[in-house]
C-alpha cells in the first residue's frame, strides 16, 4: 500500500513535469516523458504488478493531454511495464548505468508500441521518421536523466517506506 | 625671527607628516563612504534596469496585445480572445492547449486564428480549457487554393511546416504564392491567409504537384489567439 501511494506520489510529479517543467525545458527539441521514467524506475526496483496498472492511467493522462485518442499511451504504458518486470528476471538492474540502459530500451519499445497504434490511427504517419528523429533520441536523453530519477526514488523509498525499501 | 628660522623646518616636516596622516585617514572614511555609495548606486542600477526590462516587456506586450485586439475589432464575427497555456504532452502531435474552454462556449472544430493567419481548429473541450490542433499537425487537413490564380489543393501538416498537395499538374504555380483556405468542407472559413508557397515539387510521372509552404504564422512563438464563434448567418462555419 506504502509503495503504492508512494508510486501515486510520484505519478502525480512526473504529471506536473510532464505538462508545466516540460513547456520550458526541451532538450534538443523533445518533450522528456518523465511519467514513464518514474514507473519504469519503479518497476525495476520494486517489479509490482500494480504499478502497470497505474501506468495505464498515466498513459490515459498522456492521451488526454496530447492526441485524444484515450487508452493509446495507455496500452502502450501498460505493455512496457508488464516487460519491464520481465526484463528484471534477465540482469542485474541496480545500478545507475543498468537502470538508465534499460530504461532507454524500455524507451524505444514504448515508442515502437504507440507509434505502431498510432500509425493505424493516423494513415499519414511516418512512423520510421519519427522512431529516428522522436524514440531514439529521447531513449537517450531518458537514459542521461535516469540516474536523477532514480536518486529521487531511493530517497522517496527511505522516506515514505523505510526499512521494507 | 631666528627661531622661526630654526623650527620651520620642524615645523614643516610636523605639518607634512600631520598632513599625510589627516590625508590618508580621510581618504580612507571616504573611500569607506564611496564603496558605500558605490553599492547603493549599483543597487540602483539593478532596480533600475529590472524596472526598464519590466517598462520594455509592458510595452511589447501592449503592441502585441493592441494590433491583435486591433484585427479583431475589425471583423464583424466574435472572436474569443485565448491565451496559449500549455502544450501537447508528446513529441508526436502538435496541440497547444488554450484557457478557453465550454464555459466560455467554444466548441469543437471552432476555428482558431490571428491577425498573421490560420492557426488550427479546436480538438476538444473542457469546461475551462480546450486543446487546439495546429494546421502543423501531422493529421491536419485545410483545402486551401492560390490567391493569385485561384488553383487549388489540400494542405497536409508535416509536424514541422506544411505541403500543399493534389494541385493539378498543370496548374502554374510559382515561389511567393499567398495560399489562402478555399473554404470546401465547411470547417474553415474562405480567404484566411495560411502561408506562402516556398518550394514546389513535381516529377513528369506524377499526377499532381506539392508545394511547400511558408507559414503565414510563427508557430514557435505564438502567446495569444482567437477562438472564432459561428454566428447564425455565417454559413462557412459548421460546428459538430
Amino acid at each position: 500500500m506504502r509503495l503504492f501511494m508512494l508510486s501515486l506520489g510520484f505519478l502525480l510529479i512526473g504529471v506536473f513535469m510532464n505538462i508545466v517543467f516540460n513547456y520550458y525545458f526541451l532538450p534538443v527539441g523533445l518533450k522528456i516523458n518523465w511519467m514513464l521514467i518514474l514507473l519504469l524506475v519503479l518497476t525495476f526496483r520494486h517489479s509490482s504488478i500494480s504499478l502497470s496498472f497505474l501506468g495505464v492511467f498515466a498513459g490515459m493522462i498522456l492521451d488526454s493531454l496530447s492526441h485524444g485518442y484515450i487508452g493509446l499511451y495507455g496500452i502502450s504504458f501498460f505493455v512496457t511495464l508488464l516487460l519491464a518486470r520481465q526484463l528484471i528476471k534477465l540482469f542485474y538492474a541496480n545500478t545507475f548505468f543498468a537502470v538508465s540502459l534499460a530504461v532507454s530500451v524500455m524507451t524505444i519499445l514504448e515508442g515502437w508500441i504507440s507509434l505502431s497504434i498510432l500509425g493505424m490511427l493516423e494513415t499519414e504517419l511516418n512512423q520510421s521518421s519519427l522512431m529516428l528523429t522522436s524514440t531514439l533520441p529521447l531513449a537517450v536523453l531518458h537514459g542521461l536523466v535516469t540516474p536523477f530519477i532514480l536518486q529521487s526514488v531511493i530517497w522517496g523509498e527511505n522516506h515514505f517506506i523505510g526499512d521494507t525499501a | 625671527m631666528a627661531v622661526q628660522t630654526i623650527t620651520y623646518p620642524v615645523q614643516t616636516s610636523v605639518q607634512s607628516v600631520v598632513s599625510t596622516i589627516k590625508n590618508t585617514w580621510n581618504s580612507y572614511i571616504n573611500l569607506i563612504e564611496v564603496n558605500e555609495e558605490n553599492k547603493l548606486l549599483k543597487q540602483q542600477l539593478l532596480n533600475m534596469e529590472e524596472k526598464l526590462n519590466q517598462h520594455i516587456e509592458n510595452s511589447v506586450q501592449f503592441f502585441r496585445l493592441r494590433s491583435q485586439l486591433l484585427f479583431a475589432q475589425k471583423k464583424a464575427r466574435k472572436e474569443i480572445f485565448s491565451e496559449i497555456i500549455g502544450e501537447s504532452a508528446d513529441n508526436t502531435h502538435q496541440i497547444r492547449l488554450i484557457n478557453r474552454g465550454s464555459n466560455q462556449l467554444l466548441q469543437r472544430n471552432y476555428i482558431v486564428i490571428r491577425k498573421e493567419g490560420l492557426v488550427g481548429r479546436i480538438q476538444s473541450v473542457s469546461p475551462y480549457q480546450s486543446s487546439v490542433q495546429l494546421i502543423i499537425d501531422h493529421r491536419s487537413r485545410v483545402p486551401a487554393l492560390i490567391q493569385r490564380n485561384r488553383v487549388r489543393g489540400l494542405i497536409y501538416g508535416t509536424h514541422d511546416g506544411m505541403e500543399m498537395r493534389q494541385i493539378n499538374q498543370h496548374a502554374k504555380i510559382k515561389i511567393g504564392d499567398r495560399v489562402i483556405s478555399s473554404g470546401l468542407g465547411n470547417l474553415y472559413p474562405k480567404g484566411i491567409l495560411i502561408g506562402w508557397v516556398s518550394g514546389i515539387h513535381h516529377q513528369s510521372h506524377e499526377l499532381f504537384k506539392t508545394a511547400r509552404l511558408d507559414s503565414a504564422v510563427d508557430f514557435n512563438q505564438i502567446e495569444e489567439v482567437f477562438a472564432i464563434l459561428p454566428s447564425k448567418s455565417d454559413s462557412n462555419l459548421s460546428v459538430e
